[in-house]
């Protein structure tokens, strides 16, 4: 899949643990993902290549750009963890999730790019209520 | 559909949840009294806005899986379930567990859900329905769909308007439909159960769902009398139009057979009008079983600002058909009906009124010649009173009749009668001096007796003086403030003598004595006998006011005729008179808070030889407060002219709501003269807001050789299913003085 | 005993002029104009000027059968006529709440002389639309003093 670019005000790399720490207006690119965070630590494979990306904001922001018949998704959330392997972002606190123009809320939300599956709730193992707000297509 | 692990955790959407947080303070449609229910919120796109405890998207198939306590809530609509799929695509939602949908005024619980909130449609199995708004009704369905906004369908049914708890009545049917629109109902292969009793199967039936008027059966009357025997009227009611509608009362009898009742009336700005008709086409009480019936037309307009219309006429088969068929007093005690037409044009400063007018007898016990005149036509021309600047007025009018009988003689007659006057009103009193001319020339086709002439006529000038002073002072009346009057009135009349005896008597009665009477310009009604006279009527008239509100709480009045000469002109032979009238007493006063009594009395100091001191005697107690509790004592007596018209009764009026919506109703006529029961009524009012039982007994005089008549009646309604207001209320408000069915 | 001469008019100089709303349409109102002339009182069909308005509300009259023979016909019938009234001030405040008047009298009519008795029933009518009127009179009389 496509190669991850990380933009950064200040980079840590902690070879031992594979771990790279980015801060400071951190931007997150990857294809038609972009992520905006203040605080991001990816998790390395020993090839280097990004495991885990997990990333802090007030909140932080994912926007998937709309393509073809996908409509654009966006998220938000104070924390989220993209798991570039299984290619599924969670969400935790304050998580919300924009479908088109559907907003899903809860405190924690996974989204599943492959399978594109969207748990909230108890599935998620969040433990507040999930809320769904439709506008209906005319 | 759904999957995953089924918690069986407390189900909130059972019936509980269909009554949550609504009253029941009423039962069937709402009535008019309480004004509009809320409308449906009408918004242009509103947003679907869904909670649960959890949501599974997937978006390739665009359906979210939803579980645990799951609130979907758009525009005015909500939706309660715990397993719920919803088709983002289609907008449908598919609920596996119990299911709760709320709407305006609709609320249903079921399974297997079905619904589209975008479409405000959808179904579900196993439910019950619960109404609200313009209608409190309930009741369970296999199946229930909701087609558009305010239409829903059920079927295999049960609906009643009883309130949660008590199913003292149900409708079961196989389908019904709920169009609030329309604000019908209608249910079909129906049946009624009352309490554990079927009581009624019909294949269809329409019935009203809010406050509007629709066609559909109102409630029926059963009963027993001993004049028709088993009887029973089931009155169906078409509302044609806005301002047109008419009922149709089939009712069957089983000593007369059926008759058929029918009413229809129209009102618009410029008229209205209204027909009732009954007919019975074979009477079996008689022996010729023949047709038998009534009809009676009234019509009122206002074609022209000048023009008014009045029409009243009543047509009975024969003479003794009321007595048969009336089922109270008022209609069964008449003695003559009338028929009458009149046209009036109002001019400036005068009006014109042509009346035809004639009467059909129905007591067979009234002889040939005491029957009313009919006139056929009257013109009265009536001048409005001219007042000049100066105050004094000017006034009188003209009128021709013909005078129709067929057993009397008859007779054309022109006669006028203007005045004048000069009335001083002050606070203080008023002093109102006026002088009149009474004229009138007759045309007969017979003389009144052999020799007399037959163009009689008179010309009678009249004079009187009506002189009142008002005094008062405050007082205190039982710890109230109160301010009492003192009203002596002087009324003195002087009208020379003429000789009346050839004119024949068409509309002239003696007036009967009374009080108010005493101030009388003319001692006999009509035109056909103007009294001479020569006498000075003393009046006194105290009143007692509360100051506060200027409610009279006394008011006492005396009154008595100084005769200067003796009346000559009398329509029965009597000796000559004493120099004073009786004495006429009146008194109303409001004893406590609620109670009032009246009392008008009559005494005469020196009575003719068989005559008896005491002449009138009324004396009536009521007691009427403002939760429809009336009680009513009467007792009159009255010497009458003779023994036939001599009365002493004893009248009770009562009508009692007691605790529990119990209301009781009666009233009593005693002839203390005759001691016998002139009129007896006993009824008694129960039920429960969906359901009400009147229950009336009424025994009554209506036949001069039969045993008094006496009936029982009973009306069932079942609030939803038939409309409300029917006979019994308009029966017993005139029957008791004081009942007004609200 | 107390008893003075009542004061030159029944209302009040200031209240004037008086308007009767609906003017003749009904039998009250016919009453209470007719119960004005030659007094104090001046009446307006202007609502602008008037400042007491004097409104019937509705009304109403009745019969029913108080007295039969032993053959059980009517000797003896009960009138009755019922209005309720309100009275306004010139800028619309209540002076006297609505607020209903009941008489009653008794009426001895065998229903045989039917054209004499007709016209005796009409003058105990218009007794009653007179007594009503001076109820109506009084009623405001005492509130406005």
């Amino acid at each position: 899949d496509d190669p991850i670019q990380i933009e950064a005000d200040s980079v840590q790399f902690d070879d031992q643990l594979a771990l790279s720490l980015y801060q400071g207006q951190v931007l997150v690119e990857q294809g038609r993902l972009r992520i905006e965070a203040d605080r991001v630590e990816v998790q390395h494979r020993p090839d280097r290549r990004p495991e885990r990306i997990t990333a802090w904001g007030d909140p932080a922001i994912l926007v998937q750009r709309a393509e073809g018949d996908a409509p654009e998704q966006r998220a938000e959330a104070r924390q989220m963890t993209y798991d570039v392997t299984r290619d599924e972002i969670s969400l935790i606190d304050r998580a919300v999730l924009y479908q088109g123009q559907d907003r899903f809320s809860s405190d924690r939300i996974l989204f599943n790019r492959a399978t594109s599956q969207i748990k909230a709730g108890t599935s998620a193992n969040g433990t507040e209520r999930v809320r769904i707000e439709i506008t209906p297509t005319p | 559909a759904a999957t995953g692990d089924e918690t069986s955790i407390a189900l909130p959407h059972d019936a509980t949840r269909l009554y949550r947080n609504l009253d029941w303070s009423f039962c069937g449609p709402r009535p008019a009294g309480l004004g509009p229910a809320p409308a449906p919120l009408v918004l242009d796109e509103p947003l679907l806005v869904v909670d649960a405890d959890d949501a599974q998207y997937d978006q390739d198939t665009e359906r979210v899986t939803l579980r645990g306590r799951i609130e979907a809530e758009r525009g005015d609509q909500r939706l309660e379930s715990d397993i719920l799929v919803y088709d983002r695509r289609t907008g449908e939602m598919t609920a596996a567990g119990r299911t709760f949908v709320e709407q305006t005024g609709l609320r249903l619980v079921g399974d297997r859900a079905r619904w589209n909130l975008d479409r405000q449609e959808g179904r579900l199995a196993d439910a019950q329905y619960r109404f609200s708004g313009d209608l409190n009704a309930r009741g369970t369905a296999v199946e229930a769909e909701v087609v558009a906004p305010r239409l829903s369908r059920y079927r295999d049914i049960t609906y009643t308007t009883c309130p949660p708890g008590y199913s003292d009545w149900s409708l079961i049917a196989r389908t019904l439909t709920i169009d609030q629109e329309a604000g019908v109902g209608t249910a079909r292969h129906a049946r009624l159960r009352v309490g554990p009793w079927p009581v009624l199967y019909t294949p269809y039936l329409r019935f009203p769902i809010d406050g509007r008027r629709h066609s559909g059966f109102l409630v029926p009357t059963i009963g027993n009398s001993t004049t028709t025997g088993f009887d029973v009227t089931t009155p169906y009611y078409f509302n044609i139009a806005p301002a047109m509608d008419a009922t149709l009362s089939p009712r069957y009898m089983s000593r007369r057979g059926l008759m058929l009742g029918g009413e229809w009336r129209f009102l618009t700005r410029r008229q209205s009008g209204e027909i009732y008709g009954e007919w019975l086409p074979r009477d079996q009480g008689t022996r010729d079983k023949g047709s038998r019936g009534l009809i009676q037309i009234s019509h009122q307009s206002a074609p022209g600002r000048r023009w008014r219309t009045d029409l009243d006429l009543n047509q009975v088969s024969d003479a003794r058909y009321l007595e048969d068929f009336g089922n109270r007093l008022d209609v069964t005690s008449v003695r003559n009906i009338e028929r009458r037409g009149d046209l009036l044009y109002i001019g400036d400063g005068w009006r014109l009124l042509t009346r035809l007018q004639a009467f059909q007898t129905v007591d067979d016990g009234l002889p040939a010649a005491d029957r009313p005149y009919g006139r056929l036509p009257q013109w009265l021309l009536d001048l409005d009173t001219w007042r000049h600047p100066s105050g004094f007025e000017v006034g009188g009018d003209l009128e021709y009749v013909y005078f129709a009988h067929d057993d009397r003689e008859q007779g054309h007659r022109v006669a006028l009668a203007p005045f004048m006057r000069y009335p001083l009103r002050r606070g203080y009193g008023h002093l109102i001096p006026q002088a009149r001319l009474f004229g009138a020339g007759y045309s007969l086709s017979a003389p009144r007796e052999p020799g007399a002439s037959t163009s009689p006529g008179y010309l009678v000038p009249r004079f009187s003086l009506d002189g009142q002073l008002n005094f008062e002072r405050t007082l205190q009346w039982f710890g109230a403030p109160a301010l009492q009057t003192l009203e002596p009135r002087l009324f003195y009349l002087y009208s020379p003598y003429h000789d009346q005896d050839d004119i024949p008597l068409f509309d002239t009665t003696e007036l009967s004595f009374g009080f108010s009477n005493l101030f009388r310009e003319n001692r006999f009604t009509g035109r056909d006998r103007i009294g001479d006279a020569n006498q000075l009527t003393l009046g006194l008239t105290s009143r007692t006011l509360d100051d506060r509100d200027g409610d009279e709480r006394l008011r006492v009045s005396l009154g008595q005729i100084l005769y200067f000469d003796q009346p000559q002109v009398r329509l029965t032979e009597t000796t000559r008179g004493p120099r004073t009238s009786a004495i006429a007493g009146e008194l109303a006063a409001r004893l406590w808070a609620n109670w009032t009594a009246r009392a008008s009395v009559q005494w005469d100091p020196n009575p003719a030889a068989d005559g008896a001191q005491w002449e009138k005697r009324v004396v009536q107690l009521q007691y009427q407060d403002a939760h429809d509790r009336v009680l009513n004592l009467g007792y009159r007596f009255d010497l009458g002219t003779s023994p036939d018209t001599r009365y002493e009764d004893a009248d009770l009026g009562i009508r009692w709501p007691v605790a529990g919506g119990v209301e009781v109703v009666g009233r009593w006529l005693y002839s203390l003269l005759h001691e016998e029961t002139m009129e007896a009524l006993a009824g008694i009012e129960f039920g429960r807001c969906c359901w009400r039982v009147r229950l009336v007994g009424h025994r009554f005089k209506n036949a001069p050789e039969r045993p008094a008549t006496s009936s029982i009646m009973l009306q069932f309604e079942l609030a939803g299913l038939g409309q409300l207001g029917h006979p019994i209320d308009q029966f017993l408000e005139r029957e008791i003085y004081g009942y007004r069915s609200d | 005993c107390g008893f003075q001469l009542r004061g030159t008019d029944m209302l009040p100089p200031e209240l004037n002029p008086l308007l009767i709303e609906g003017g003749g349409a009904t039998a009250l109102g016919r009453a209470l104009i007719a119960r004005i002339p030659g007094s104090q009182i001046r009446l307006t069909e202007d609502p602008a000027e008037a400042q007491v308005r004097i409104r019937v509300l509705d009304e109403g009259r009745g019969s029913r059968v108080v007295a039969v023979d032993r053959q059980g016909k009517v000797l003896a019938y009960e009138l009755r006529f019922r209005a309720t009234f309100e009275a306004l001030g010139a800028d619309g405040q209540v002076l006297v709440p609505p607020q209903s008047i009941d008489l009653v009298r008794t009426f001895d009519d065998p229903d045989i002389e039917v054209l004499g008795k007709q016209e005796e029933a009409e003058m105990i009518f218009a007794d009653l639309h007179d007594d009503a009127a001076d109820r109506v009179l009084l009623r405001l009389r005492a509130a406005l003093r």
